[in-house]
């Protein structure tokens, strides 16, 4: 009856050091699982319950990231079941908006003095590992 | 055999069981090795120095039970009331017990001030498992039926006595027992739900090591509180078909029902042990982690914390009372509700 249950489970890293906020934080590690293919269509996530409790903070904490979530169009949230990742296709956001969010990160990057190299460079890096879980 | 030799024989089987407790207390300071003094990190030649004499202090308070128990023992037989030795022997278990964890909290506090200032910091980055997990995960649709069965048999023995027995005293007794050990179904499925939604939070080291043996205690855990919700299933029959064909059986039911609590006991003693070998198995293989706890405790004599699952809480200046976490308000419920059945229950049975 007594043994090791090994099971590969998607991980979500918290930094208690991080600036931003534990909701954003949470809904931020989400959004980069789902973009990685590792939390993919149709897979259920944990309870707001289950997750406040394992990090011993208020529900309304992950409720606020769940929430952020379901208005981005990632994550499908109905009463009395469980929150699921929402179809890839299915987001509601069109280019512009897209490419707005992209200008703001990309400017954040140049105020801080990044050489325009290492820009691509970092760019190229964190697509290539984010890709690497998505089927094509 | 007579009363006196149950005692007896009570008496001895608590002494063997208690021996493999104190001798795995005996070594838990030291059970991750010498780096570790039970969870505190403790630096290089510390059991040669000051560790030596905080693991003396620790060892000798192992044996306050035993200096308590064994005096009043000898009073008891010696002044004619042996079979006041059941109630010695579980007073004496529990205070065994609160006896460790304090020992326990004392030799921590000591070897607090030794430890490696690095290892004392918390972790600032963990892991969490996006793994769902709700009590239907953990939960067996045979054992919730053989239980279900149990209990509407039960019920309808307790509902058939009332029907056609004339003592109605013992029919209103054996209702009272069935909803105690409903009630205590109950609260072993409180405590099922409890193990299962327990914060699993891991460190960023060895995250997948240390998520599998919390999974696998998990596991472990919840098939016991199952086995132990099976186990007492049968005692409720068995009492109502005593009682249903009782002119039928002789002066060995008696000796019977002795039997079979003794059994019941055996069985709970193994489960125990069993429990205790997996938790002492997972502590071995994993390293304590110092995750990002829970912010401090007020100091007021009440508090509305809800992120303290504990109902008394240990602040600076004594005892607060959680009034805010509502786990810790159904489970102050759930013992009051038990202690009431009790009462009711001894009433009838006066």
């Amino acid at each position: 009856m007594y043994g090791v249950y090994i099971h590969y489970t998607v991980l979500l890293n918290i930094n208690m050091d991080d600036r931003r906020p534990l909701y954003q934080q949470i809904a931020d590690g989400i959004r980069t699982l789902i973009a990685s293919g590792q939390l993919s269509e149709g897979q259920a996530l944990p309870p707001v319950r289950q997750v406040a409790g394992d990090l011993g903070v208020n529900l309304n904490t992950i409720a606020v990231a769940y929430r952020e979530l379901q208005d981005d169009g990632l994550i499908i949230l109905k009463h009395g079941s469980r929150a699921t990742v929402a179809s890839r296709t299915a987001g509601k956001h069109n280019e512009e908006e897209l490419r707005g969010s992209l200008r703001t990160a990309l400017t954040q990057l140049v105020l801080a003095g990044m050489p325009l190299g290492r820009i691509l460079e970092m760019v190229n890096d964190e697509l290539g590992s984010m890709m690497k879980g998505v089927k094509a | 055999m007579t009363v006196n030799q149950y005692i007896a024989l009570i008496y001895l089987f608590s002494v063997v069981v208690r021996y493999p407790r104190l001798k795995e207390r005996w070594t838990a300071p030291l059970l991750r090795g010498n780096e570790w003094f039970f969870s505190i990190a403790a630096p290089a030649g510390f059991l040669e120095g000051p560790g030596r004499g905080i693991l003396r202090g620790y060892r000798m308070r192992l044996f306050i039970p035993w200096l308590i128990e064994l005096p009043v023992l000898a009073a008891l037989v010696i002044s004619g009331h042996p079979f006041y030795v059941t109630w010695l022997v579980l007073s004496t278990t529990l205070f065994t017990r609160l006896n460790f964890y304090a020992a326990r909290h004392a030799a921590e506090d000591r070897a607090r001030r030794f430890e490696t200032p690095e290892a004392g910091e918390p972790a600032t980055t963990m892991m969490l498992s996006l793994q769902p997990r709700t009590t239907g995960d953990y939960t067996n649709r045979w054992v919730e039926g053989i239980l279900a069965v149990s209990f509407a048999a039960a019920f309808a023995g307790v509902g058939y006595l009332y029907a056609t027995s004339p003592d109605q005293h013992l029919t209103m007794w054996l209702l009272g027992w069935t909803i105690l050990q409903v009630y205590l179904q109950a609260g072993l499925l409180f405590l099922k739900r409890a193990i299962v939604s327990a914060p699993t939070a891991a460190p960023a080291t060895n995250t997948e090591q240390y998520l599998a043996w919390r999974e696998s205690l998990r596991r472990f855990s919840t098939w016991l509180c199952d086995s132990m919700r099976l186990l007492m299933a049968p005692g409720v029959l068995i009492g109502i078909v005593f009682a249903i064909y009782k002119p039928m059986l002789g002066n060995g039911s008696v000796n019977a029902i002795l039997l079979g609590l003794f059994g019941a006991v055996v069985v709970t003693c193994w489960f125990e042990w069993r429990r205790r070998s997996a938790h002492l198995e997972v502590a071995r293989r994993t390293k304590p982690a110092k995750l990002p706890g829970l912010p401090g405790v007020p100091a007021q004599l009440i508090c509305f914390q809800p992120d303290y699952p504990m109902l008394l809480l240990r602040s600076a200046t004594g005892y607060t009372l959680n009034l805010a976490s509502a786990p810790a308000k159904l489970a102050g419920l759930y013992i009051a509700g038990f202690a009431g059945l009790c009462v009711w229950l001894v009433h009838l049975a006066a």
